[in-house]
C-alpha cells in the first residue's frame, strides 16, 4: 500500500470542441441561423424533422469548415459524406443527427500553442510550453440539436437552434496539463475568430468542449480508463475541472480504487464532477450514410472559394506587426492575440508618427480599462 | 357529362375542356358523384373536401396541360392545409402546412385535386390491408386487394373514381397495384422526380409516379412531375424530354430483353400466357425479342428487406409525440412517452419493419447485413448495365400473382413479401419501369406487363407501352361497379 501511493501520476487529455458556424442560415434548410430571438420563431419543415420534409446542405458551411481545416493546415478530404447518427432525444427534430462517420470534411492538422494563450497566472512558468503543437484527429459537419429548458412541471423546447451548422473538432490526446488545455481552446478560438467561421462565444455556447481525460503512471505506456467530462461551460471551466478530475482520479488509484469507462457532468459552483453514466449504458448510434445528401466532392472550386477567405494567422500578423511598426514582440503578440484589436491598432498606427508608444499606450492604457475592443469609445 | 368521357382518359378530356364544351366544375361534379355511389364500395379515399375541389375546377385555367382535369392524391404527400394520415394512428389529425413539390407542379399545371387515397401504413405492404383506415377494395373484384402499397390511388383510377392520380413506389407500390387494378403505373427514374414533400418510407428508394388510364396519359403526367427541385439534393440536374413527343407508335428494331430469371416456377400460368402473348405482339410490331440475363435477381427481395427497413427505421422515428401527430396519455417520462405513443400509434408491420431495420444497423451486424446488402445492390444495378448493353428495354410479369383474397396473405408476411419479386431490383438499382395491362384473367382479374428501362430510359419504355397500348384494347375494358 506504502507504494503505491508514492507513485506518480500523469494525465492524457483530449478534447472534443463543438463550434457553431456564422452563417446566413441553418445548414440544411434557408431558415435564419441566428443566436436569441423569440423562442420557435426561425422554423420550417425540415428544421422541425415534419414528415417529407428533405435537407440540402449549406454551402457556405461547408466553406467555412474548408477554410477552418485550411487554416488548422488538416487535408481536406477530396471526398466526403453525411451519416445519420439515430438516437431518440426530444431536444432533436428527427430523433436522428446527420453527422458525418468515416468520412470527415478535414483530417489530421493541429493547433499550435504560444505563451499568451496560457492562464496569466502560469505564461511565466516553464510549463507554458509555448510551442508545443496539439494535433487533431479530424473536423466533421453536423448540425446542432434544439435547446429544452426545464420548468416545475413541463419543459419548453425551442427549435431555433435546431439546425445550427455546427463543426466537431476533436483533437489527438496530446494534452497534459488543465493549462496547456486551456491555451489549445484559447488559440483555436482564436483562429476560429481570425477566420471569421465563428464567434466561439462558450457562454453563449456557440463553442462547447467535451473532455477526455484519465491518468496513468509516470512511464507508463498505456492510457489509463478514460473518462468524459460534459457541462463544462468556459475555458476557464475548462481548466478547473480537469484539475479537480485529475486530482479525483489520481487519489483514486493511489487509494488502490478502479477506474471504470464512465461519463461525468461538471458542476462549476460545486467545483466538482458527478457520474452520469457507465459505458455499458452507452448509446449505440447505428451510423448508416444519409440517403438525402449526396456524396460530396471537394472539387478545386470549392477550395479556392475557401482559399481565397484564408486570412492572415495570428502568428504572420504578430511577425508582420513587429517587423512593419517596429515593435516588441510582446506587443506585437498582444495585438495579434485579438483581430479586432490588430485592426484597431493598424489604423491608429498609421496616423502616428511613433508607432511603438501607440502600441504602449493600447496596451497599457487602453486595455486597462476595457475588456473587449468593441467597447473602446474613441476611434482610433 | 357523358360516360364516355368518364370513362376516358385525360388526352380525350382535355379538348372538350379547352373548346368549353364541358366545363372543368362540370368534370368535377360528375366524378364527386361517381365517388359517392362506387366509392363506399371500393373505399379508395381517405379523405375528400368536394368543396374545396369544386373551388379549385371554378379557378381551373384550361389551356394549361392539366387544367381541369381531377387528380387523387396519396395520402403520403403534403398537400397544404389538408389531413396527411399516411394511413396510420400516429398521424390522426396532422394537417399539411406545405405543399409537396409535385403537388405544386400539378397546381402550376392547372389540375383539380380530388382528394387523399388510402394505402398501407406509411407505403409498407402490398395489399393496402395495413391501413389503419380499413381495406380498399378491387374494383374488379370486391373481394379482393388492390395491392399495395398505393392500392388506393389504384382503385380510384382503375374505378374511373379519378382520371389520374399520384402515388410512391419504394418497391413497386405504383407497379404492382396498377396491375392489380388494370391501369397504367410509372415509377420514374431515382432523382426523375422530387421526393419533397413525400413522407418518406426508405429515402434511397422512394419515387412518386402516376397512374393513368392510358400510356399517353402517364407520358403527360410525368412531363409535368418530373425536374430539378432545389429542396430535393438527390433530384437530378437534367432537362426534362417532353415525353408525349416520344409515343411515335413505332418500336421498330427496338431491342426488347427478356430475362429468364423472371420466368420461374410459381408464377401463375395465366400471367406467364398474357406477358408471353404480349411478347409475341410486340415481335409482331417489329420489336426484336432478346434473351437476357439478371442473375442476381434472387437476392433482390433480402437485399430490399435490409435497405429499405434500415432505412425506414430512422425516417420513423420521428413520429414520437413530441412535435405533432398522436401523443399517448398517462406517460410518467418522456422515453414512456415515446414508447406508448409509438405502441398505440403504429401497425403491426411498421413495427416489424422499424424492429428489423434497427437490427441490421445495429452494431456487430452493419457488415453481415446492411453493408452487404449494400454491396450485392451494387451487383443488381450492374446486372441491368450489362443486359441494356444487350437491350432497349426489358419485358417481365408485374406480379407473379393476380390479385388475391382480402386476409389472404396477411398473416404470411413473407408471402405478402413475394408479390412484389418482380418490381422490387428497378428500385434497387434506381432505373425505371411502368406496368400495363396486358390481358385479363378467366376470372377477369387485370393483368400487367411490367416494361422496364435503364436511367432515364422513359422516353423508351412510355413508346414502347404507347405502341402496344395502341394496338390492343386492355385499356378500354371496365370494371363492372
Amino acid at each position: 500500500m506504502s507504494t503505491a501511493s508514492a507513485v506518480a501520476y500523469e494525465a492524457v487529455i483530449g478534447l472534443e470542441v463543438h463550434v457553431q458556424l456564422k452563417t446566413n442560415t441553418k445548414m440544411f434548410c434557408g431558415c435564419r441561423n441566428e443566436y436569441g430571438g423569440e423562442p420557435n420563431t426561425h422554423l420550417c419543415p425540415v428544421c422541425l424533422g415534419l414528415p417529407g420534409a428533405l435537407p440540402v446542405p449549406n454551402q457556405e458551411a461547408i466553406r467555412k469548415t474548408i477554410l477552418t481545416g485550411l487554416m488548422l493546415e488538416c487535408e481536406i478530404a477530396p471526398r466526403c459524406k453525411f451519416d445519420r447518427k439515430n438516437y431518440f432525444y426530444a431536444d432533436m427534430p428527427k430523433n436522428y443527427q446527420i453527422s458525418q462517420y468515416d468520412q470527415p470534411l478535414c483530417l489530421r492538422g493541429g493547433v499550435k500553442l504560444y505563451t499568451l494563450a496560457f492562464p496569466k497566472d502560469v505564461q511565466k512558468d516553464p510549463q507554458a510550453n509555448a510551442n508545443k503543437v496539439i494535433g487533431l484527429t479530424r473536423i466533421h459537419l453536423e448540425e446542432d440539436v434544439a435547446k429544452s429548458a426545464h420548468y416545475e412541471t413541463q419543459s419548453g423546447i425551442d427549435f431555433n437552434r435546431a439546425g445550427t451548422p455546427l463543426m466537431e473538432i476533436v483533437s489527438e490526446a496530446d494534452l497534459s496539463t488543465p493549462e496547456e488545455a486551456f491555451a489549445y481552446l484559447s488559440a483555436l478560438k482564436q483562429i476560429l475568430v481570425y477566420g471569421g467561421v465563428s464567434d466561439a462565444d462558450m457562454e453563449k455556447g456557440q463553442m462547447r468542449c467535451d473532455v477526455n481525460v484519465s491518468v496513468r503512471p509516470v512511464g507508463q505506456k498505456e492510457y489509463g480508463t478514460k473518462v468524459e467530462v460534459k457541462n463544462v461551460n468556459s475555458i476557464s471551466a475548462v481548466r478547473r475541472a480537469l484539475r479537480y478530475e485529475i486530482d479525483r482520479q489520481t487519489e483514486n488509484y493511489q487509494a488502490g480504487g478502479i477506474q471504470k469507462q464512465e461519463t461525468r457532468r461538471w458542476d462549476d459552483p460545486k467545483g466538482q464532477t458527478t457520474i452520469m453514466r457507465v459505458k455499458e449504458q452507452a448509446h449505440d448510434y447505428r451510423y448508416f450514410p444519409e440517403p438525402d445528401i449526396l456524396p460530396l466532392r471537394t472539387d478545386k472550386g470549392l477550395l479556392a472559394a475557401a482559399q481565397a477567405d484564408l486570412p492572415e494567422l495570428p502568428e504572420a500578423k504578430k511577425t508582420r506587426l513587429a517587423a512593419a511598426y517596429g515593435i516588441s514582440d510582446y506587443q506585437a503578440s498582444v495585438l495579434a492575440s485579438d483581430v479586432a484589436l490588430s485592426h484597431y491598432y493598424e489604423k491608429a498606427a498609421a496616423l502616428a508618427k511613433n508607432k511603438a508608444s501607440v502600441a504602449n499606450y493600447i496596451i497599457n492604457e487602453t486595455l486597462a480599462l476595457v475588456s473587449d475592443v468593441a467597447d473602446i469609445p474613441v476611434p482610433p | 357529362m357523358s360516360n364516355e368521357l368518364l370513362f376516358g382518359d385525360i388526352a380525350a378530356l382535355r379538348p372538350r375542356l379547352a373548346s368549353k364544351e364541358i366545363s372543368p366544375v362540370e368534370v368535377a361534379e360528375a366524378l364527386l358523384d361517381r365517388i359517392s355511389h362506387v366509392d363506399p364500395k371500393l373505399k379508395a379515399y381517405n379523405h375528400l373536401h368536394p368543396e374545396n375541389s369544386l373551388a379549385q375546377a371554378k379557378k381551373a385555367d384550361v389551356s394549361l396541360p392539366l387544367g381541369g382535369v381531377p387528380i387523387a392524391i396519396k395520402d403520403v404527400l403534403n398537400v397544404k392545409d389538408d389531413p396527411l394520415t399516411c394511413s396510420s394512428k400516429i398521424l390522426q389529425g396532422y394537417i399539411a402546412p406545405y405543399d409537396a413539390t409535385v403537388i405544386r407542379k400539378l397546381r402550376e399545371a392547372g389540375a383539380v385535386l380530388l382528394g387523399r387515397t388510402n394505402m398501407d401504413e406509411f407505403a409498407m405492404g402490398s395489399s393496402t390491408e395495413n391501413s389503419a383506415w380499413g381495406v380498399t377494395r378491387n374494383p374488379w373484384d370486391l373481394d379482393r386487394v388492390p395491392g399495395g402499397s398505393s392500392g388506393g390511388s389504384a382503385a380510384a383510377v382503375g374505378g374511373h373514381e379519378a382520371f389520374a392520380a399520384l402515388g410512391s413506389d419504394t418497391g413497386g407500390s405504383i407497379r404492382q397495384p396498377a396491375a392489380f387494378c388494370g391501369c397504367v403505373g410509372l415509377k420514374p427514374t431515382y432523382g426523375r422526380v422530387s421526393r419533397f414533400g413525400l413522407t418518406a418510407f426508405a429515402s434511397s428508394l422512394d419515387q412518386v409516379g402516376p397512374f393513368t388510364k392510358t400510356v399517353r396519359d402517364a407520358a403527360l403526367l410525368l412531363e409535368v412531375l418530373s425536374g430539378h427541385d432545389v429542396n430535393d439534393n438527390t433530384s437530378a440536374r437534367r432537362p426534362v424530354p417532353k415525353y408525349t413527343a416520344a409515343l411515335t407508335g413505332d418500336v421498330k428494331g427496338l431491342r426488347l430483353g427478356i430475362p429468364k430469371e423472371y420466368f420461374i416456377d410459381g408464377i401463375d400460368p395465366e400471367i406467364e400466357q398474357s406477358v408471353r402473348a404480349a411478347i409475341k405482339h410486340f415481335e409482331g410490331l417489329g420489336a426484336e425479342i432478346v434473351e437476357v440475363s439478371l442473375p442476381h435477381t434472387e437476392y433482390a427481395v433480402a437485399v430490399y428487406y435490409i435497405v429499405a427497413t434500415a432505412e425506414a427505421s430512422a425516417n420513423l422515428a420521428r413520429f414520437d409525440g413530441v412535435r405533432y401527430g398522436r401523443r399517448a396519455q398517462g406517460a410518467t417520462d418522456v422515453i414512456d412517452m415515446y414508447g406508448r405513443t409509438r405502441e398505440e400509434g403504429f401497425g403491426a408491420e411498421v413495427k416489424r419493419r422499424i424492429i428489423l431495420g434497427t437490427y441490421v444497423l445495429s452494431s456487430g451486424y452493419y457488415d453481415a447485413y446492411y453493408n452487404r446488402a449494400q454491396k450485392v445492390r451494387q451487383l443488381l444495378r450492374q446486372d441491368f448495365e450489362q443486359a441494356f448493353t444487350k437491350c432497349d428495354a426489358i419485358l417481365t410479369p408485374t406480379s407473379p400473382s393476380s390479385p388475391f383474397k382480402v386476409g389472404e396473405r396477411v398473416n404470411d408476411p413473407l408471402q405478402m413479401y413475394l408479390a412484389d419479386i418482380f418490381t422490387i431490383a428497378v428500385n434497387l438499382a434506381g432505373i425505371c419501369g411502368l406496368s400495363l395491362p396486358c390481358g385479363f384473367t378467366k376470372a377477369k382479374l387485370p393483368i400487367g406487363l411490367q416494361i422496364i428501362g435503364p436511367q432515364w430510359g422513359e422516353e423508351t419504355i412510355l413508346r414502347a407501352a404507347d405502341a402496344y397500348e395502341r394496338s390492343t384494347k386492355w385499356h378500354q375494358e371496365r370494371p363492372n361497379l
